[in-house]
């Protein structure tokens, strides 16, 4: 049984190495596609859509800076703060949990 | 609603320096665990929260200051200071490297057989694949400064013409130096030559990797319109950056590529 097939079961390692994996994969595929775009002289030009995140961002709604985008935001927040949590309980705990 | 009248940034309060701070704990003791009982488990998680923690931290820098505008000239400045100061910390943190080697290669012990490069280490020629290295990364300043001056004229296909090519040729240097790793005739247990040859490259290398990747996202923010031709510091941060990558480049290959060869 391969090693990395060996090491997937549910828990810890399937969250954060597969999360870690696609955020890997998340934040690389953008630069290359979106390059790309902007050198074609074929494809549709990209557009200026500052103006609009100036007025998302802008808008009087309280909410603090890390969860004004919306529902994108709330969630990898709650991600980031379990396993902030869970990380920490690990690292305190008597036994290894996992 | 209320209105500061002041032009200083109180920033709103934010979880990622708790985040950041548990991700750093997590993958020193992850490291520990790993080292006793086998287990990268913890080590994987501090990894990722680290990365979870400085996307979200530096996504929010970019939306106070290029959509909410709390980037005034002060704070500007504030932010100038700041990158120049964490430069000149890395600076000293590659001194204590240069330190090392030159205290080894300048008085070399009997053990070594009392000459530098020590009995039987085969060296690289500093004028094969490493003078190529300083070739590229010469290059890449060049192409680096076309790409400032043309987001301050306003061009912006150039902008992203030159930022791309700074991009791969930094990709380049990287490729070249893990195939030079490779390819070498010793390793990092050989020795103090060994040792102060692969930690002073091997963290330059890591600071290659991590320039290029600021480059990257300052690639993506001018195809997205961020940069401004007055008001565009997070490209000079990561300018500022990249030379002083370069320079560190220009030291390591005169002391220990050419003259300690």
């Amino acid at each position: 049984i391969p090693a990395w097939l060996q090491r997937c079961r549910f828990g810890a390692v399937f969250k954060t190495e597969l999360s870690l994996f696609f955020l890997v994969l998340f934040l690389f595929q953008k630069v290359p596609v979106l390059a790309t775009r902007a050198f074609s002289s074929s494809a549709r030009q990209m557009k200026n859509k500052v103006p609009e995140a100036q007025k998302l961002f802008q808008a009087d709604n309280g909410l603090p800076v890390h969860i004004k985008g919306g529902t994108t935001d709330v969630l990898m927040y709650r991600a980031t703060m379990t396993l902030t949590i869970a990380g920490n309980m690990q690292t305190w705990s008597e036994k290894l949990l996992w | 609603m209320a209105h500061q009248a002041h032009a200083y940034h109180m920033v709103d309060p934010s979880p990622w320096p708790l985040t950041g701070a548990v991700a750093a704990l997590l993958m020193t003791s992850g490291l520990a665990i790993w080292f006793h009982f086998h287990s990268t488990t913890l080590m994987t998680l501090g990894l990722a929260l680290l990365l979870l923690t400085m996307y979200q931290w530096w996504r929010d820098i970019v939306r106070e200051g290029t959509f909410q505008g709390h980037h005034t000239p002060p704070v500007q400045k504030g932010l100038r200071y700041g990158m120049i100061l964490f430069i000149t910390s890395e600076v000293f943190f590659f001194l204590g490297f240069f330190w090392a080697f030159y205290h080894s290669s300048l008085a070399p012990t009997p053990e070594l057989g009392g000459c530098w490069p020590p009995t039987g280490i085969v060296t690289l020629d500093p004028f094969e694949v490493p003078l190529l290295n300083t070739a590229v990364l010469l290059a890449s300043g060049v192409t680096v400064t076309w790409a400032h001056h043309s987001i301050m004229e306003g061009e912006r296909k150039q902008a992203i013409h030159s930022l791309t090519l700074t991009i791969l040729l930094g990709f380049y240097f990287t490729l070249l130096q893990a195939m030079e790793y490779y390819e070498a005739p010793f390793t990092i247990a050989d020795g103090v030559y060994g040792s102060t040859f692969f930690v002073a490259t091997g963290f330059h290398g890591l600071h290659v990797i991590i320039g290029s990747t600021f480059l990257a996202v300052c690639l993506l923010r001018q195809v997205k319109y961020h940069f401004t031709s007055d008001h565009h510091f997070g490209f000079e941060a990561a300018a500022w950056y990249w030379h002083f990558v370069d320079v560190v480049w220009l030291f390591l290959y005169v002391s220990i590529y050419w003259w300690g060869s």
